[in-house]
């Protein structure tokens, strides 16, 4: 069942939240709205959940009108940020609590428990205390919770957030693995570009309440809608080509060459961060000035004020490389 | 010692000129701790002492008596066994009353609830004696009767009902709970009987044992809307003391401790337990989420 929004509007005391979002999350598709603090990310996702009234437009939920039915009377699944688990009851205890308020048997809500359990491999801690869990134990319990009752969506506010970078990624591995074979929309809040990429089939950038840009995350990467998309999925350098238009190059698409080797760009570094992985030389083109970002080898011996050759490696993706786009001759001489 | 080892020996540091107050204050804070116990101690040994006293003038105490413990017990019974069923009924309708209210107002994103829950606090700065005045105004036709006496205790404990399960309430994040129940399918009834219930019962219990010592202690609006039908405990106190041999009173007066001992009692385990059950979970949760540190080595080569 696919969810389908309609020229949604949100305004909080006259000031507009969302500007008329137009949206389609399909069924088994992973969507993840990115976007910057007070986009209208979390608002959308709670119009979705029917936490919070929208000012306008509809939400169809498989073609059925739902904008004004409550949360509890949506079938949804919520995964939170901090996981809202009920402390009073046991990890079986949460998970059965959607099949409990909707009169499940005892008994088929136990067995129904423990297989979505099993589905988030937590099937040995059942009968656990939500205390004794770690986190990413919770977040697995508060997913099984979400989809016991079998929801037409489920959603998750900020799932990796409170995670530090190195559980991060191992728990952005494992959730994608879990969202992966749903049958169901996944719609997932972040502000993270990292965890919008390792988690999406779709990704949704919202700005100032409008959609920037929607498409997959190598549309987003390499063929940006403007300026502020291309900024906000990545480090990104804007240069003028032999033809006065203004270009895209990302820091990974430039090299180091040796002095005697051909180069696209000469560029005067300024700042040289060590990351390492690598070193990122912060800077600008030597002749015109612009601001350029490149990453280059961590062996390499770099420092403040000198200026070194650049080459453009050549994409793999639809967008075009600094060799295209400066033209050798025209960027550097 | 190796220039690799640690020392981790306590150093004391004592900022300069603070000595004297150090000694100053070591000096004086026995007589601040036990000042208060002593002197609420005081009165209520003299009741006690007072309560079996043959005789009791200016002179002082003299004999033992149970005497004085038979004719109070005769003068009070039938407001005792009022008082009780007067504080009981008070205690479930306030706790019946705080629990959805404190829900409300901690969930409820409405100026209406705020203030709704604003409201209930007034009676702790409004005098009971306005409080009696107002309800004789505002239900004539209930002077006289039981009804009045109720209202009023009601009102009057509602705030003390309250303030443990509002409090409660705040420590369990209650807003982010509900809005999960939501999410989940469960009525706003099983939220708050299925979620906010189990999570706050200790503190409702507290609230309502706190709401049965406060009206079975009542005088204030009683002295006004009681009448020679109901007599509340407190009133029968007052003419006491005012009207009565003092070792008579006295005797009330441990009479009616007696009977609040039950709960006094109540709100003592469960504050008890509550400390311990939120220890208990504090544990749990750090020595789970946080990875051991390595020690490092006190003595000796590192």
């Amino acid at each position: 069942m696919d969810i389908t929004l309609q020229g949604i509007t949100k305004n909080f005391a006259q000031s507009a939240v969302l500007r008329g979002i137009d949206l389609v999350f399909p069924s088994g598709t992973v969507t993840v709205l990115l976007g910057p603090s007070g986009s209208g990310k979390t608002t959308l996702l709670n119009i979705v959940a029917g936490l919070v009234p929208a000012s306008g437009g509809r939400v169809l939920f498989g073609g059925k009108d739902v904008t004004a039915v409550p949360a509890e009377a949506r079938r949804i699944g919520y995964v939170f940020q901090n996981h809202a688990l009920f402390p009073h009851l046991t990890v079986s205890g949460n998970v059965e609590f959607p099949l409990r308020v909707r009169g499940v048997p005892r008994g088929e809500r136990r067995q129904r428990a423990r297989d979505a359990l099993a589905i988030v491999e937590m099937a040995g801690f059942a009968e656990r205390d939500i205390a004794t869990l770690s986190g990413g134990q919770r977040q697995r319990v508060a997913i099984a919770r979400a989809l016991v009752a079998n929801p037409d969506v489920l959603l998750l506010d900020e799932p990796l957030s409170a995670l530090d970078p190195q559980l991060r990624e191992r728990i952005r591995e494992e959730l994608r693995a879990l969202l992966e074979p749903l049958p169901v929309p996944v719609v997932l809040v972040t502000h993270d570009q990292q965890d919008a990429f390792g988690l999406a089939d779709q990704v949704v950038l919202l700005h100032d309440g409008t959609i920037a840009q929607a498409g997959t995350p190598r549309d987003l990467y390499l063929c940006p809608a403007n300026e502020a998309v291309a900024r906000f999925v990545g480090v990104a350098s804007y240069l003028i080509d032999a033809a006065g238009t203004r270009r895209l190059v990302r820091p990974e698409d430039l090299e180091l060459v040796g002095p005697t080797d051909a180069f696209d760009a000469l560029m005067r570094i300024d700042r040289v961060q060590f990351m390492g992985d690598r070193q990122r030389l912060i800077g600008s083109v030597a002749e015109t000035g612009a601001s350029i970002v490149a990453d280059v080898s961590k062996e390499a011996r770099l420092a403040a004020g000198d200026i070194v050759p650049l080459r453009a490696r050549r994409s793999d993706g639809p967008a075009t490389t600094p060799r295209e786009v400066f033209g050798r001759v025209a960027l550097v001489r | 010692m190796s220039p690799l080892s640690v020392d981790l020996a306590p150093t004391t540091v004592r900022p300069p000129g603070r000595g004297a107050a150090v000694v100053l204050w070591g000096a004086i804070e026995p007589i601040v701790v036990w000042l208060a116990p002593l002197l609420l101690a005081a009165p209520l040994l003299f009741l006690f002492v007072g309560s079996f006293a043959r005789s009791w003038d200016s002179r002082g105490l003299s004999g033992v008596t149970l005497a004085n413990m038979a004719e109070a017990f005769e003068a009070v019974r039938e407001s005792i066994v009022f008082s009780w069923m007067l504080a009981l009924g008070t205690a479930i309708i306030a706790t019946a009353i705080a629990v959805p209210l404190a829900y409300a107002t901690r969930t409820s994103s409405h100026r209406l609830g705020r203030f709704l829950g604003g409201m209930v606090d007034l009676p702790v700065i409004l005098p009971a004696l306005l409080l009696a005045m107002g309800l004789m105004l505002a239900y004539p036709f209930l002077q006289g009767g039981w009804i009045i006496l109720l209202i009023a205790h009601v009102v009057q404990t509602l705030p003390f009902a309250m303030w443990p399960v509002v409090s409660a309430l705040s420590v369990l994040d209650v807003a982010t709970l509900d809005t999960a129940g939501r999410t989940l399918g469960a009525s706003p009834f099983q939220r708050l009987t299925l979620l906010v219930l189990p999570n706050v019962w200790r503190s409702a219990l507290t609230g309502a044992a706190t709401s049965f010592v406060l009206s079975f202690s009542e005088t204030g609006s009683s002295l006004f809307l009681g009448s020679p039908y109901y007599r509340p405990i407190g009133v029968v106190l007052v003419d006491s003391f005012i009207n009565q041999d003092q070792r008579i009173s006295a005797a009330a007066a441990v009479l009616f401790i007696l009977c609040l001992l039950p709960a006094l009692a109540i709100i003592e385990l469960t504050l008890g337990n509550g400390r311990k059950g939120s220890k208990a979970r504090t544990e749990a949760t750090s020595s789970h989420d946080f990875p051991s540190f390595p020690k490092i080595n006190q003595g000796g080569n590192a």
